[in-house]
């Protein structure tokens, strides 16, 4: 069995003819997963499954001549501990030479000086096992707590991610990532709600908070009505606009530029004929325990706060070294948080804005398509409001929406918060996830509600 | 026809892996077996700017135990002899630090042997492969069956064939009136992947090895998309994408861009096969996903108990992962394998029996939990993530109508034949279905009326469950197209996807038959 060190392949890969440059990224995963549940009849809690996780991962994006004048191949590879480094190498360019891209040069060095960025929780770092027996104490002490609705189930999944990424001029840059996941289901008399959170820092993260709302929440579906269809001014919350707000990013990114995507351009109305609250979105990798925290790029450029709409008006395209080269543009961030910046309003202010307003508790599952804008799903909870005052519980019927027309009269919160989404699974670069700060509150203007 | 062979030299790494197990059965309760899996894959795609590869391999061994409590696992893709004990040793060290919990019941389970798992009804394609009186520390390789060798195809085979498929888009978008500045995107992507797994437990040793292969073709107008996905466990064979398939794909697109909102109400709607596959999956699909119900998540376990009806006579859903021949090709379904990721055998299974639920599918951990049999539902994302209930092939079963006597049924109304996307509620009983766009039906005529969402995008089909199922008004054959009985044994299910409760992504497939419903709410 062969069994080959990182050097080896980096070297082989610098000694190879054929490849003219590469990137290396390493991934090292621990990861602790308990699932706990109500034991059937009894009451107690029982941890259904136990897990405990190692492994490594190792890709490399290789680049190869194909002999087309300003066209070049590339391939993204995983390799392999246990497989013959040569054979897979040799597929691997095999492969990338069956490629066709313009061609672009990566960076010859890495930045001068790299700041240091907050991307994990120092506590997970060092000693995973007692934070997972104190989550796991805490998740005990909040099933045993007395409340009306019942206990059903909870996951705690906590991570460390430490990645290097090599690059075939010599740089190395190497970043740890912290992962926690927690959710809890609660049952009422009739219904259930799961309240789940992701977070990269503990300080981020109160099992308390997530119980309490699962719980809480799952008394309110007791009491709801079919929700009655029409046109609604409606209030999202961060989980909304966090995946809203990152599909809107999209429109200004280089990559959907090139390949001719819809996208607007530098000087262009983010919302046509926007009035209200006017949007000011920027990227910012540099912003502490968030799940796209990053100092570089996955091709090794810098990555600094860049401001991608001011005001309703585009002031930039989010473009790395590849797709700038292709569009003769300067290269900017294309890592970090949506960050949106704060309305002046209070939650209660908006509510009391229109003499209905429609507050989304939780959806289903909020369905985007980056290209149209547009946006749809079930309401799984919602409160309708009457004048400012909570009038009831809602369920049920579908919300169709659309970023150029809801967000024509929009209305944000100065409450601002951290909304952060993970995927599983290994995959090349530094692995970011999905990260939101921005106004806890959105209140969109006419809103279709199917009833 | 051929089958996928066993890999030797995998074999030979799940005898090291077996080697190990002694070690972790620190007492004569503990149930102790190993899982391991190799997937290699290769995605070629081609646009109208580049050729793009992704060579992907995941690989790693999950050692499990259960106690009568709980299910423990230690996963690793360190697959060396050394990475491998030193694994054992850290889940040995685990669990000599268990502690029964208080209040929780004991729930002891020994594997069962080959003779045990020979009793219950198996499909054939099965039987076939087990060879008689086989000894617990002998193979039984499971592999599938292919006309056209995957393996066979060369790279520059695989990028000239995409060239191929993408020359044809362009053609047929010409013929259908789209011009080369309406056709701003088009992508043709090759899915080849081989995937052997093994499970080792103290009664049996088994492997398998699947082909799965996948054609993906997508076009964009402006920003809307239209798409076709063909694929199944198998050969080239699984990829055949007829012209006629492609020019609808382009039709709807160059309709969609011109298309209509809907005003959000309550109509008839005739539902493809794929969407009555989103259907079932998303009704008593999640619903009947034994450890939602062992975690009291859902309403399913409560309703099954009192015998109350969850939708009328043509509300018959059943999950399969035994589906090696799909409708009406010979092709293995999406979601087929032989044995589960726990070493469970591949069943057919009724889900909800002419509005009647039936037993839930299950895992291990489930399936004694709620003290009802195993079914070979115990799935992962990949040797890294844990293990739950997870759905295979869910569809309903076939009508007796055709297509054409469906929409004279109709009358007015829409088919929707596009799906995207859908969403469980198995404790509220409810449900989304979502729909890419709506065909207008007049008369039992299509009148090349499209529309989309309210707001220009997808559609949503919500609603109580019980009472959408109590809404199927009729369902075709799975030869929707002739009135000759049908030849085909299971619908045809599509390739699709689940991600259970927003998390976890497996491979599902979804089918069923055309179904006419009545009175649903779409916005």
């Amino acid at each position: 069995m062969s069994l080959w060190r990182l050097d080896h392949l980096k070297s082989k890969l610098s000694r190879k003819k054929e490849i003219k440059s590469w990137i290396v990224s390493t991934e090292h995963l621990e990861r602790r997963e308990r699932y706990f549940m109500q034991e059937m009849g009894k009451g107690g809690l029982v941890v259904d499954q136990d897990r405990d996780v190692e492994g490594e991962a190792v890709f490399a994006r290789i680049f190869v001549d194909i002999g087309k004048e300003g066209r070049q191949g590339e391939i993204v590879k995983r390799f392999f501990k246990t497989l013959s480094l040569d054979e897979q190498i040799d597929s691997a360019v095999q492969s990338a030479q069956q490629t066709d891209h313009e061609v672009w040069t990566m960076p010859t060095a890495l930045p001068e000086s790299v700041p240091e960025v907050k991307s994990y929780d120092p506590k997970i770092r060092e000693d995973l096992e007692s934070v997972m027996r104190e989550l796991t104490n805490k998740i005990g002490e909040e099933v045993l707590k007395k409340r009306k609705a019942s206990f059903n189930s909870s996951e705690l999944f906590i991570s460390n991610h430490t990645r290097e990424l090599h690059f075939h001029h010599g740089g190395v840059h190497r970043s740890n990532q912290s992962r926690i996941y927690l959710e809890a289901a609660y049952s009422g008399k009739k219904d259930e709600y799961l309240s789940r959170k992701w977070a990269v820092g503990l300080e981020d993260l109160s099992v308390h908070e997530l119980f309490e709302e699962a719980a809480e929440r799952s008394l309110s579906i007791d009491e709801v009505v079919k929700t009655p269809g029409g046109v609604y001014p409606v209030l999202v919350d961060h989980e909304v606009s966090g995946l809203i707000m990152n599909d809107a990013a999209s429109w200004m990114s280089g990559a959907n530029v090139y390949m001719k995507f819809p996208h607007r351009n530098v000087g262009d109305d983010w919302v046509t004929g926007a009035k209200g609250d006017l949007i000011t979105m920027s990227l910012d990798p540099t912003l502490g325990l968030m799940a796209d925290t990053s100092a570089l790029s996955n091709s090794g450029a810098l990555q600094t706060f860049l401001k991608l709409i001011e005001k309703n008006k585009v002031k930039t395209w989010s473009t790395d070294n590849q797709y700038a080269q292709y569009l003769k543009t300067v290269p900017t961030s294309v890592r970090g948080s949506v960050v949106v910046s704060p309305g002046s309003t209070t939650k209660a202010d908006m509510l009391k804005k229109y003499p209905k307003v429609l507050e989304i508790l939780q959806f289903s599952a909020l369905f985007t398509q980056p290209t149209t804008g547009t946006f749809s799903s079930e309401i799984r909870l919602g409160l309708l409001y009457e004048n400012g005052k909570p009038s009831k519980f809602v369920k049920g019927g579908s919300l169709s929406g659309s970023l150029f027309e809801n967000f024509t009269n929009a209305t944000f919160s100065k409450e601002l918060v951290k909304h952060n989404e993970f995927e599983s699974g290994f995959g090349f670069g530094t692995g970011g996830g999905r990260a939101y700060y921005g106004p806890a509150f959105m209140l969109l203007n006419d809103v279709s509600v199917a009833g | 026809m051929k089958r996928a062979q066993a890999s030797k030299e995998f074999q030979k790494f799940g005898q090291l892996l077996r080697k190990f197990l002694p070690r972790l059965k620190l007492k004569p309760d503990f149930y102790v077996s190993v899982y391991a899996e190799k997937k290699f894959s290769t995605s070629f795609s081609i646009d109208l700017k580049k050729t793009n590869v992704t060579d992907n391999i995941v690989s790693g061994a999950v050692f499990r135990v259960w106690d009568g409590y709980s299910l423990y696992e230690q996963a690793t893709d360190d697959l060396s002899e050394e990475g491998i004990k030193k694994s054992v040793d850290k889940m040995a060290k685990r669990l000599r630090e268990i502690k029964i919990p208080e209040g929780t019941s004991f729930r002891p389970y020994q594997g069962a042997t080959w003779a045990e798992r020979a009793k219950v009804q198996l499909e054939q394609e099965i039987v076939t492969q087990i060879p008689a009186h086989t000894p617990p520390d002998a193979w039984v390789h499971f592999g599938v069956r292919y006309e056209i060798d995957p393996t066979d195809e060369s790279r520059e085979e695989t990028v000239a064939r995409l060239k191929q498929e993408l020359s044809r888009i362009q053609k047929c978008a010409r013929e259908v009136g789209l011009s080369e500045a309406e056709l701003q995107y088009a992508m043709v992507r090759n899915l080849f992947a081989v995937e052997e797994s093994i499970f080792i437990d103290e009664q049996v040793m088994m492997s398998q090895s699947l082909y799965r292969c996948a054609l993906t073709l997508v076009t964009m107008s402006g920003g809307e998309r239209s798409y076709i996905q063909e694929g199944g466990l198998g050969g080239l064979e699984a990829v055949r994408i007829p012209d006629k398939k492609v020019l609808e794909m382009l039709s709807d697109l160059k309709s969609i861009t011109k298309a209509e909102r809907l005003h959000p109400g309550v109509y008839k709607v005739l539902f493809g096969p794929y969407l009555t596959g989103v259907l079932a999956h998303e009704a008593f699909g999640h619903s009947q996903e034994g450890d939602t119900c062992a975690r009291g998540r859902s309403k399913a376990w409560e309703i099954s108990r009192s015998k109350q009806k969850v939708g009328n006579h043509h509300a018959t859903i059943l999950n399969n992962p035994a589906i090696y021949e799909n409708g009406t090709t010979k092709v293995a379904a999406w979601g087929s394998y032989f044995f589960d990721e726990e070493g469970w055998l591949a069943q057919e299974q009724i889900l909800l029996r002419e509005g009647k639920l039936e037993n839930p599918m299950t895992n291990l951990s489930s399936a004694l939990r709620l003290g009802i049999p195993r079914t070979a539902n115990g799935k992962r994302e990949s040797w890294a993530n844990g293990v739950y209930t997870r759905q295979t092939n869910t569809y309903f079963t076939a009508g007796r109508h055709t297509l054409d006597e469906l929409l004279l049924i109709m009358k007015d109304g829409y088919i929707a034949e596009v799906t995207a996307g859908g969403m469980e509620d198995p404790k509220g009983m409810g449900i989304q279905v979502g729909v890419a766009f709506l065909k207008e039906v007049k008369g039992g005529k299509l009148t090349g009326r499209v529309f989309k969402g309210p707001a220009g995008g997808d559609i949503q089909l919500t609603g109580y469950t019980p009472d959408i199922l109590n809404k199927i008004v009729a369902k075709s054959k799975i030869e929707y197209w002739t009135k000759d009985a049908d030849r085909a044994k299971h619908p045809f299910n599509d390739t699709g996807g689940c991600g259970k409760y927003h998390k976890e992504f497996v491979r599902a497939g979804c089918g069923g038959t055309y179904m006419l419903l009545d009175q649903v709410t779409l916005g």
